[in-house]
């Protein structure tokens, strides 16, 4: 049993600590600053009429001064930071160890979680999520699942990725790939090809040629490529096009893809846990999570995953 | 009057837009016979590719009744009426017959392996499951050939019939093509996989 309470007690204390140092080390940094300013006009300026005028000022004694207060509150400047930096990973290290794993052991027995571990960029690339797209210049991810939903083995995992292009005035700008959710499933038909069915398009794809199916409401849901049209046909049979339909009513942006007897989706915009920022209240988080993971599982109950049997392929 | 037309013709030919008019028509009559021949040789070419998956099966069958004789004695009238589907089969005049039949087939292979879980023997033998599974995947593989076939063969028919196409048709002397067509229940028959969940 998670103590929301409790976590969002901590919440406050290392909030205020957070605040106060935070204001500290903003304040140090504006002295920096300030004092950077009064440096070069009364101080460099000065001596250096010293060393090139040969003239007698004052400022040979303030310059020692200044340099030592200069570096003093710049060292408090970065001590205030690092201080600062250190609750928000407090925060991050407590609610991850009190509320996330514990909410995710209770709500998900099944699964085994990892923060910091998604599927590779390599990966990403060969399930043809995003044949459509440049590479993935940029590209990170986290909430690693693995387990099983009614005896079928899947895995999941929060990625996010774009690439950098330039627009019309010569500025770098980051252009979003897919910011989301994939998961991976074995799939129970082995293709020497891939089948992908995108919901957005149409799109000329390298390798790829655009298949009708003979279902109307299934080519208005999505648009299918494949590099054969037997493997399009093999893969989606009628019973199968009819659950593809219901998910992409229950989350219309999705794609799917079949790559060997793999079967990966991709749900942009989804996630399933997060953890919060310091000034946000945890009070309601749960009732969140929990919101996520019944889309989710009633997504795979759409697809009816359990059907998707896997069998041993010679 | 029919020195009229004659005249009227004779002057027609000195207009240049009836010269135009005349090779948009050769055109359009060019293009039309390329797609009929196009859509009746993708016919022919889905047809020859269910063909393979549908012999798979038909090689399948003697190992699949050899295998379950044995155990499966109760059954022998289902096995004799397999084994004399597969060798009608290879004697159907055509295509209509040899699809009906192909759908029978199908129909008994599916109830031949829903039957076949009443014997725990037969289920735990290894050469059986090897045999259920070629022919789990080799139904996936029909139903898909068939599929894409039937979806050939719809075009290719509706161009048969449509105006003006059907006029180019009929001087081809080109005739509707059978469309393969397996009974709901005949479906849902290979869905071997299903039964023994």
């Amino acid at each position: 049993m998670i103590d929301w309470k409790a976590i969002e007690r901590e919440r406050k204390r290392l909030r205020r600590l957070s605040i106060l140092y935070g204001f500290l080390a903003v304040l140090f940094k504006a002295f920096v600053e300030m004092y950077s300013f009064f440096f070069w006009v009364f101080v460099f300026l000065p001596l250096l009429a010293k060393i090139f005028l040969k003239k007698d000022t004052w400022a040979w004694y303030w310059y020692l001064i200044f340099v030592f207060v200069f570096l003093f509150q710049g060292f408090l400047y970065v001590i205030f930071s690092a201080v600062e930096e250190d609750i928000y990973k407090r925060w991050r290290a407590y609610y991850f160890r009190h509320a996330l794993l514990p909410f995710i052991k209770s709500n998900l027995p099944d699964f085994r979680y990892k923060y910091r571990k998604f599927f590779s960029r390599d990966e990403f690339l060969a399930s043809y999520l995003f044949h459509d797209s440049p590479f993935p210049e940029v590209y990170t991810g986290r909430d690693y699942l693995k387990g099983s939903y009614k005896g079928k083995p899947l895995e999941c995992s929060w990625v996010s990725c774009g690439y950098y292009t330039t627009d019309e005035d010569g500025n770098s700008v980051y252009v979003d790939i897919f910011r989301g959710l994939i998961l991976k499933l074995n799939f129970h038909k082995s293709l020497d090809g891939a089948v992908l069915l995108y919901s957005d398009g149409p799109f000329s794809l390298k390798g790829f040629n655009r298949y009708r199916l003979d279902s109307e409401e299934f080519n208005r849901s999505f648009h299918v490529y494949s590099d054969s049209e037997f493997n399009a046909f093999y893969v989606l049979d009628h019973a199968f096009m009819e659950r593809l339909v219901k998910f992409k009513k229950a989350y219309p942006k999705v794609r799917f893809s079949f790559v060997k007897n793999t079967l990966y989706i991709a749900l942009p915009d989804f996630y399933l846990f997060y953890i919060p920022s310091i000034d946000q209240s945890v009070l309601k988080i749960e009732k969140e999570y929990k919101q996520n993971l019944s889309l989710f599982f009633s997504l795979l109950d759409a697809l009816e995953i359990e059907r998707l049997k896997a069998i041993k392929c010679s | 009057m029919a020195a009229d037309i004659i005249e009227w013709t004779k002057n027609l030919v000195k207009e240049w837009y009836a010269w135009v008019l005349l090779v948009l028509f050769l055109l359009y009559l060019i293009s039309t016979y390329n797609r009929l021949i196009g859509l009746k040789n993708r016919v022919f070419e889905t047809r020859a590719g269910m063909d393979v998956y549908l012999k798979q099966r038909a090689d399948l069958v003697p190992n699949l009744v050899a295998s379950v004789k044995r155990y499966m004695e109760h059954e022998r009238e289902l096995l004799e009426r397999i084994t004399l589907l597969r060798s009608r089969l290879l004697e159907a005049k055509d295509d209509k017959e040899k699809f009906s039949l192909e759908g029978e087939l199908g129909r008994l292979l599916g109830r031949l392996l829903m039957v076949a879980e009443n014997y725990p023997t037969l289920r735990a033998s290894e050469n059986f499951l090897e045999l259920q599974r070629a022919l789990f995947e080799i139904e996936d593989r029909i139903s898909a050939s068939r599929r894409i076939y039937n979806v050939a063969v719809t075009d290719y028919n509706n161009a048969l019939e449509m105006i003006p196409s059907n006029f180019m048709a009929s001087l081809m002397g080109l005739q509707k093509a059978e469309w393969f067509e397996v009974e709901e229940k005949d479906r849902q028959a290979p869905n071997v996989g299903e039964m023994f969940k």
